[in-house]
């Protein structure tokens, strides 16, 4: 950008060049300069500033402790022109032992903790040099690595440090650069050393050798690896997710009770946070069973103790909490770094190949400086002996000197020495010219020798390098490593809650007001053995069994809605109670819209196949078959079953097997029977056919599925069909008339018609309430608008034909009336699977 | 929208211009200022947050770029002082340019193979075209093409003819291979019926594309007219003399640094990071000051081009960045690390 006009006369520039140019600047300085790490020395800028200037400001891990501040100062304006925030920041998590598995800065004082509490401020914190991070920078004075001026031309800082250990995988790194990011998780450091050298003596190394080396990460806060498949796809490709759990046991505390404790937590996972996270989930009872949570970690280690009620499973409730909260985690692997000043994903060997090529650098490099130094000290001594040889003449010769300069002129003509000889000689005390110490010279000559033919032939010697590396490399494992914190385990794949639960009957009860529990068949019986009296439940005044299933845990339950939406839980989501509770109210367990009522519900198992169909009906009279493999995946927050017109609502719904018959009763006194297979079976969401016709503002009232017990015949005239089958329709009214008409009366006709009659209704009897199947033994309960609730055995209707108006059933007070009728199970049935 | 506004500075800013508060309200009769100049650090996080207010104004206030209202601050990159001598200067090359004229106003450099001196003007532009081949050297060797490569391909006089026979291009290979390098396969390039080929070296593994399109670069042109114009420079050692002392250098570059490092060290250099490093004076005179700032007027060329470039650089898709980022990341001019 050239610029010729000085006075306020711009020069244009378009937006997409400045933008361009600009966003690339930064785009690339943060890429390269910042937020990801060298693939040689596994550092940021940041952290190679810090330990460079931590290590020649003499911060070493055997000196005292300098304080945060000093060293913060130091760095910054020698090197990282930028917050000291961020410097004090990355000097923090240096130091703590839950974020690095080595750390490679040695705190002292409070440098924060796994609940994601702050250090305490820089001038109270010290610090120093972890040991271990000497050998981050160790020989960085013998030439190994480049060295660029700093921001300000004051200073020279070297462009990465030795790295005498390949701290990219022992530490790790994360960071977030622009349209990059880094994510590299901690290693076991012996584990890495070995891999390190196997890959030094068999270049041609596969993946799955080096994993034999390290089978995976190894984090410093512990915890458990679910599956190697993930670890070997990121050591593969650079990329991988990595499944990370807590670890947790189960103690028995107050003799039956047990408590979940968890010990150590996932990486990068903040263990208030944590806590909090489990207690909003026992609130909002998303987990349940958990009835006290203690955090009762100290300095020795992480403890959190999670009591459960007495009763309740701790592998379902843990289950729950690897699903919702982060005692399970996900590390996504990316092996993001800088090679080249670009950056390049690498895997797992690359990155192994670029350490080793790197370290040969380095020790080539140490090795020629060494020579260097070494012969520079071989041609002094080569001087020094020469002096020695001929004492008296050199002394002879600098007493006849007349300055320095002269006595060192005259020692280089006299006895052709370079000048660093002549000078070395001037320079020599004269303790040194003592027999002893002649040999000392002697012999160091001779070892300097020695030395530089060593050194030499290291340079000349790709084994020797090797060699070396290796030697180094067992070294640091000998003096550093320590065992594996990080368990690798077999993922199980995903146990189901449902494996651990053992798939017991259960007894389920549904009472008419809406409450739910299940009782172990098993406690219920022997109850029952007890003999005094019933020991069923004892509802309230206004409630009643109206629902009583025999069902396993893995069974499911469905559950039907006035606005047509379905609602699944399985059995042993439901509450267990003992014999004499109430249970606990639906609504409590689905997530009910406003003015959503359940309506029906209905058990099954083995029965979500094509096979097998879910009827509904309306009370409009409009029908619709869906197979139940539709119904397969539907959980307890709902899903559509039925699309209604408007004014319209659910009736009742029944699993058919394809060869049921369907009964609907309407309010005026018609009913009819069909074949289910008259219904075309639709989608879950369709919005169903006519069962039947209704006249003027007719309803449904009930729809009944007639399964098995139905016997198609033929009338005499051997044309029409007709149903006989033993059991009746029982029909009651609203002004407590009621009849039992076998169900042989009742004539199989098509669907969509207007039925036949099914009671006569008259001003006396009222309008239809319900229509029943039952059999002889069953008990029916009549509910009346001023809430009674009125139980009646099914033997005390008398059974005669359709068309009669049937009788009084139950005597009602003045201006009340019957709404609805259900079936009152006796707790015998419960002896007998009954549905599903 | 709600967000723009939730923040303070965005919601100064828009207070200030006091035309409106989005591109459908805005009443440029009400603008209170005609130049909203963008001032942002010297840095590459001044870089973002320039991006960050480019996309404001584009995206929310066009009609102000399209009007000329925006600006571009440019402060100066560096202060350079001796004593009470102090410059401020913009960008590095300039910086590199005024201590080429100091370097010249007090040494004089002679090759003794040539029996030469050259000095004065001559030397300057000597130096000036030193330094800009040594640039575009650095910026060739990025792409894999190294000195020593371009050494032999500028012998070897690059024509159409050379690419277009296998005879003649297996020739050019075998004799960049003498040179130590070491060469992929000959390809054909059905679509030009040109042939081609890679080179590398331990100096620069990189592999360099050595084809027609080389030829044509302009880069690759101007390095060889270059080095055309140094061959004086070609015939080392050089001895650089002041009238006091004399000091001897090996090659071009070692004379580069020869002459401005002993000038450099004179100076004190103070690259600017943040404007907080200026004195309010300073600022005055090299910023702010109508009569002597210098300001970039923000223009918009091709808006299609602009608006994706923005969707790109700040949209909420990753991987189209990512692209863009490693597309032209050879093209980088300044990275602060």
């Amino acid at each position: 950008m050239e610029t010729t006009n000085l006075f306020d006369r711009p020069v244009a520039v378009t937006i997409e060049e400045e933008i361009k140019k600009s966003y690339l600047d930064y785009a690339m300085s943060v890429i390269i300069g910042r937020a990801l790490p060298d693939v040689r020395d596994g550092l940021k800028p940041v952290h190679r500033r810090i330990l460079y200037g931590m290590y020649i400001g003499g911060n070493h891990w055997n000196r005292p402790y300098k304080k945060s501040a000093r060293i913060v100062g130091d760095v910054m304006g020698k090197f990282h022109p930028h917050g000291d925030a961020a410097i004090y920041d990355t000097i923090v998590r240096l130091a703590q032992d839950f974020s690095m598995r080595h750390p490679l800065v040695d705190g002292q004082g409070n440098f924060g903790s796994i609940d994601g509490d702050a250090a305490a401020a820089m001038r109270y914190t010290e610090i120093r040099l972890a040991k271990l991070a000497h050998f981050m920078a160790a020989d960085i004075e013998k030439d190994t690595v480049d060295f660029v001026p700093n921001y300000d031309g004051e200073e020279t800082e070297p462009t990465v440090l030795p790295a005498m250990f390949p701290n990219l995988l022992v530490n790790g790194s994360s960071g977030i650069a622009v349209g990059m990011a880094t994510n590299i998780p901690p290693h076991n450091l012996g584990e890495v050393a070995g891999a390190v050298i196997a890959a030094i003596e068999r270049p041609e190394i596969t993946t799955a050798e080096l994993m034999r080396h390290m089978p995976g990460p190894d984090f410093p806060t512990a915890g458990i690896i679910l599956g190697r498949e993930g670890i070997r796809q990121a050591y593969e490709t650079g990329r991988g997710l990595i499944k990370l759990r807590a670890r947790a046991h189960v103690e028995e505390y107050r003799k039956d009770r047990e408590a979940i404790v968890i010990t150590e937590v996932p990486y990068q996972t903040n263990k208030a946070n944590l806590i909090e996270k489990i207690a909003g989930l026992v609130k909002e009872k998303k987990v349940a069973g958990i009835t006290d949570i203690r955090d009762e970690s100290n300095r020795e280690g992480i403890r959190i103790v999670l009591e459960l009620a007495r009763g309740e499973i701790s592998d379902i409730v843990l289950k729950q909490l690897y699903k919702h909260t982060e005692m399970e985690a996900t590390f996504g692997v990316q092996l993001l770094a800088i090679a080249g000043n670009q950056p390049k994903t690498f895997t797992l060997k690359e990155i192994i190949e670029a350490f080793i090529a790197y370290r040969k650098e380095v020790v080539l490099r140490r090795t020629r400086y060494d020579l260097e130094r070494a012969k520079e000290r071989a041609h002094i001594l080569e001087g020094l002996t020469v002096a020695l040889d001929n004492l008296d003449a050199v002394i002879a010769l600098i007493r006849a000197a007349k300055d320095p300069d002269a006595a060192r002129e005259g020692l280089m003509s006299r006895f052709s020495l370079s000048e660093a000889q002549a000078k070395a000689i001037l320079e020599m005390r004269l303790q040194r010219l003592t027999g002893l110490e002649r040999d000392k010279i002697l012999s160091e000559y001779r070892e300097v020798l020695a030395r530089i033919q060593d050194l030499t032939e290291i340079l000349q010697s790709e084994a020797r390098v090797k060699t070396i590396i290796c030697a180094e490399m067992r070294q640091i494992k000998a003096d550093f490593s320590n065992p594996r914190r990080t368990q690798i385990v077999d993922d199980t794949g995903d146990i189901s809650i449902e494996e651990l639960i053992a798939d017991e009957e259960m007894l389920l009860t549904v009472t008419h007001g809406g409450y739910i529990k299940r009782t172990a068949l098993a406690e219920y019986r022997s109850q029952q053995r007890g003999g005094k009296g019933r020991a069923g439940m004892s509802p309230r005044e206004d409630d009643f069994l109206e629902h009583l299933f025999v069902a396993s845990n893995h069974d499911r339950f469905l559950f039907f809605s006035n606005q047509g939406k379905v609602y699944s839980l399985k059995v042993y989501e439901l509450p267990e109670a003992g014999a004499s509770a109430r249970g606990r109210a639906l609504v409590n367990l689905l997530s009910l819209d406003p003015g959503e009522k359940i309506l029906g519900l209905l058990s099954a198992r083995h029965c979500f196949d094509d096979s097998h169909f879910l009827m509904l009906a309306t009370n409009n009279g409009i029908v619709k078959k869906t197979p139940m493999s539709e119904f397969d995946s539907i959980r307890a927050n709902g899903k559509i079953a039925m699309t209604f017109k408007e004014g319209d609502e659910l009736v009742g719904a029944g699993i058919t097997d394809g060869k049921s018959h369907v009964f609907m009763a309407l309010r005026e006194g018609h009913c009819i029977t069909f074949h289910e297979e008259d219904v075309r079976p639709s989608g879950r969401t369709s919005q169903g056919v006519i069962g039947i016709r209704l006249k003027g503002r007719d309803q449904v009232v009930e729809m009944e599925i007639l399964s098995g017990s139905v016997v198609e015949s033929f009338d005499e005239e051997g044309a029409s069909k007709a149903v006989a089958q033993e059991g009746d329709i029982l029909t009651v009214t609203e002004n407590g008339y009621g009849k039992r008409t076998p169900l042989s009366h009742y004539r199989i006709q098509g669907r969509a018609g207007s039925g036949i009659i099914n009671i006569q209704l008259t001003a006396k009897n009222g309008k239809v309430v319900g229509g029943l199947y039952v059999r002889e033994d069953d008990e029916i309960v009549v509910i009346t608008a001023k809430g009674q609730l009125i139980r009646t055995p099914v033997k005390g209707i008398s059974e005669v034909g359709r068309r009669t108006q049937g009788f009084k059933v139950i005597s009602l007070e003045n201006g009340d009336k019957v709404v609805s009728i259900a079936k009152h199970l006796a707790e015998e049935e419960a002896a007998q699977p009954l549905e599903g | 929208m709600d967000k723009i506004l939730s923040n303070n500075e965005i919601r100064t800013i828009i207070t200030a211009l006091g035309a409106g508060t989005s591109q459908e309200d805005i009443n440029l009769e009400k603008l209170r200022y005609h130049k909203a100049i963008i001032m942002t650090d010297a840095d590459v996080d001044g870089s973002h947050i320039r991006t960050l207010l480019l996309t404001l104004f584009y995206r929310h206030f066009p009609q102000l770029v399209e009007r000329g209202h925006v600006y571009v601050a440019q402060p100066p990159l560096y202060r350079v002082s001796k004593g009470k001598e102090e410059h401020y200067i913009s960008t590095e090359e300039d910086l590199t340019r005024f201590f080429v004229e100091k370097a010249v106003a007090s040494y004089t450099v002679t090759i003794p193979s040539l029996k030469k001196t050259i000095r004065g003007l001559e030397l300057s532009r000597a130096l000036e075209t030193l330094q800009r081949y040594e640039r575009l050297l650095a910026r060739l060797a990025r792409k894999g093409y190294t000195e020593a490569l371009l050494l032999n391909l500028f012998g070897a006089g690059l024509s159409r003819e050379i690419f277009s026979g296998a005879e003649k291009i297996g020739a050019l290979k075998h004799s960049v291979e003498q040179a130590g390098f070491e060469c992929g396969e000959l390809r054909f390039d059905e679509e030009h019926s040109l042939y081609e080929f890679t080179a590398k070296s331990e100096a620069n593994p990189h592999p360099a594309l050595i084809a027609h399109s080389l030829h044509h670069a302009p880069e690759f042109l101007t390095a060889q007219a270059l080095h055309e114009k140094l061959k004086d420079l070609d015939r080392p050692p050089f001895v650089v003399a002041n009238g006091e002392s004399e000091a001897k250098a090996q090659d071009r570059r070692a004379l580069l640094d020869l002459l401005l490092d002993s000038v450099k060290a004179k100076y004190h250099i103070q690259r600017y990071k943040g404007l907080g490093e200026m004195n309010p004076e300073q600022l005055w005179e090299t910023t702010m000051d109508p009569a002597k700032r210098r300001l970039l007027q923000v223009r918009v060329d091709d808006a299609v081009e602009a608006g994706g470039l923005f969707s790109v650089l700040m949209g909420d898709a990753v991987e189209p960045r990512r692209k863009f980022i490693e597309e032209n990341a050879l093209n980088v001019t300044n990275l602060d690390i």
